[in-house]
């Protein structure tokens, strides 16, 4: 099967920004083998692009909670904790990643301190 | 002094201050991607969305790596470091730069890897220019054409294919019939370099060769005082498959340093075939389709655009020059295999070293018949080139008629004479591993034995000869060596004293 309909095929697997799991079953029950890995390999990487994954020091951050689902309503949202960001937020959405933390100022100034003093 | 004892608290903040006066705190964003499969340090990776063919990345675990490839869902990476310590599900983000070399000038004489890293034991590289190792060559308005030779200090190249400052000369021929001895000699002769001509700085590439084949050349250089003007840049057989086919251009780019500098630089990748392989090999893990010998589309274009990098700059441009001395390994002297044909149809020229020259003790065994210089006769001095006519001549009819070698008293006089001559010249073009000579010298040697002065003694005491009228020409022709040296074509007055001291000679050689 062609790859442009392996990937249509995964596109459709989702509903409402969600993978729909009846979608996923009769659509896999029909693929052959090879497709079906295929088919599985676009599945992630669509059900990584609709997922922002945020990393903090504390979870139970009500602001930032809110302001995030405000910002990125269609996307379903997985929060980890991560302490030795000490403050701040890191987000991952898709192939981005933001760095608002405390951790990553640091390191960015050590960075800046040891090209300038090489 | 006082400078240096006035150290403060609000010396060192105000120090602090300056160095971070252009540090922006903003929010980073950065491309990242998602390690999905390690194949022989070889990497597939989801996202990385916005990065280039030959940016650098960073995994997790602070290993650097390089983007060879660009699909629709994936890039493929390849790891500059120790590939198994990337896991599958790490992070692998975006540097923004291109993949480059630093290059300082107290590089020379030391010995690193592709990336730069030291393998000599001494201190890292100071910091000095970001060197990119893909950069399109110079284009047709930069150059100019090859006119100063690259004095190679062997006879038979330097009389015959001469090789110009510039060129790109391939060293062609099986394994173990001397290419790297060539090379080797090629790098230490630029130790002796004319007045009137700059020094030449030497890299030499190792590819896939066994680590004590590269100590081994290391230690011929460093005896022969050659190291200190010389960079070996090695990626040996047990080196990750990546840095073997970075090394040539990791090369490449340090000899771009020097010759953006004026200077004029000679470098030797050892070998290409081996380079070959190493990029075949990656091709073939990225599944890329094969061609030819499972060779990839675009295995010519790899060798096209590294020898492109030769350069004879403009005088406009700063006058620099890369010459470069690709190196070929065949299979039992098979030039017409896919990898042979491909460089030398790219170089200007070969050498082409042959196995039955080698076994009947003609060393170099350089083959005149198929070896060639497609530039290099420009930039021959007049000296050299007034001597070669007749040894040229003297060779071809040697050539034509060694096949009858074997009548030989049925043959008539005139046969006998040219066999005999041709004999003595492919004599006097054999030469010692690790010995090269001075132009004048070599142009003494042939100009002797075209002349006739070895007629008289058996072909088998020609060397002898040779030695002994090197050594009385050290001592007692120096004004001769010195008019030579010029490489002016030497006049009627030079021309008698070369009579003169050579007849000098003969009275005192017993053959």
């Amino acid at each position: 099967m062609k790859t442009k309909l392996i990937k249509k095929l995964a596109q459709e697997s989702f509903a409402n920004n969600k993978l729909d799991e009846n979608r996923v079953k009769i659509i896999s029950n029909k693929l052959k083998r090879k497709d079906l890995r295929s088919y599985l390999r676009v599945l992630k990487i669509l059900d990584r692009e609709s997922t922002l994954y945020v990393s903090m020091p504390i979870t139970d951050d009500a602001s930032v909670q809110n302001t995030l689902q405000i910002r990125f309503p269609n996307k379903k949202i997985v929060y980890t904790l991560n302490k030795d960001l000490l403050a701040g937020v890191k987000i991952v959405d898709n192939d981005l990643l933001y760095d608002f933390t405390l951790q990553g100022k640091i390191e960015r100034l050590i960075g800046r301190f040891y090209d300038t003093n090489d | 002094m006082s400078n240096i004892t006035n150290i403060n608290d609000e010396s060192i903040l105000k120090q602090i201050e300056r160095n971070l006066m252009d540090f922006s705190s903003d929010v980073k964003v950065q491309n990242v991607g998602k390690v999905e499969k390690n194949t022989d340090g070889v990497i597939t990776s989801t996202g990385l969305t916005q990065a280039g063919i030959g940016e650098e990345v960073e995994f997790e675990n602070g290993v650097m790596g390089m983007i060879l490839g660009l699909d629709e869902d994936y890039a493929s990476i390849i790891v500059l470091g120790e590939g198994n310590s990337i896991s599958e599900g790490s992070t692998v983000k975006r540097t923004g730069r291109i993949l480059s070399i630093n290059v300082h000038d107290s590089i020379l004489g030391r010995v690193i890897n592709p990336i730069g890293l030291p393998l000599d034991g001494k201190p890292e590289i100071k910091k000095g220019t970001a060197m990119p190792l893909e950069k399109l060559a110079a284009g047709v308005i930069e150059r100019e054409s090859v006119d100063t030779p690259l004095k190679t200090g062997i006879k038979a190249i330097d009389s015959m294919i001469p090789i110009g400052r510039g060129q790109r000369e391939l060293i062609i021929g099986d394994r173990g019939l001397g290419k790297t001895a060539i090379a080797i000699d090629t790098i230490i002769n630029q130790k002796h370099h004319a007045k009137d001509q700059k020094p030449v700085i030497c890299i030499y590439v190792a590819i896939g060769q066994k680590q004590s084949t590269v100590a081994q050349v290391i230690n011929v250089l460093k005896e022969n005082d050659a190291l200190p003007y010389s960079i070996v840049i090695a990626a040996s057989a047990s080196e990750p498959v990546a840095l073997q086919y970075l090394a040539p251009f990791a090369g490449v780019a340090i000899a771009e340093y020097f010759c953006a500098q004026g200077r004029d630089v000679l470098i030797v990748y050892d070998d290409l075939t081996k380079h070959a392989w190493a990029y075949r090999q990656l091709s073939l893990v990225l599944r890329r389709p094969a061609g030819r010998e499972a060779y990839p589309g675009d295995i010519f274009y790899l060798h096209s655009r590294l020898l492109e990098r030769a350069v004879k700059l403009s005088k406009k441009n700063g006058g620099g020059s890369i010459t470069a001395l690709p190196i070929i390994e065949t299979q039992a002297g098979d030039i017409s295999a896919y990898i042979p044909t491909n460089v030398i149809s790219i170089t200007d020229g070969q050498i082409f070293v042959e196995s039955d020259l080698f076994n009947n003790g003609i060393r170099p065994a350089i083959n005149a018949g198929y070896s060639v210089s497609r530039v290099g006769g420009a930039a021959q001095t007049s000296a050299m080139k007034s001597v070669i006519g007749m040894l040229r001549i003297a060779q071809a009819q040697y050539r034509e008629l060694a096949a009858f070698a074997q009548f030989g008293s049925e043959l008539d006089a005139d046969t006998r004479s040219q066999l005999e001559k041709g004999k003595r010249t492919v004599e006097v073009l054999k030469q010692a591993q690790y010995h090269p000579l001075s132009e004048p010298l070599q142009i003494m040697s042939i100009w002797a034995v075209t002349h006739g002065y070895t007629d008289d003694i058996p072909a088998e005491d020609v060397l002898r000869f040779e030695h002994d009228y090197i050594e009385y020409l050290q001592r007692k022709g120096k004004k001769l060596l010195d008019e030579l040296a010029t490489g002016k074509k030497p006049s009627k007055e030079t021309q008698e004293l070369m009579q003169n001291v050579t007849e000098d000679f003969k009275k005192t050689f017993s053959a």
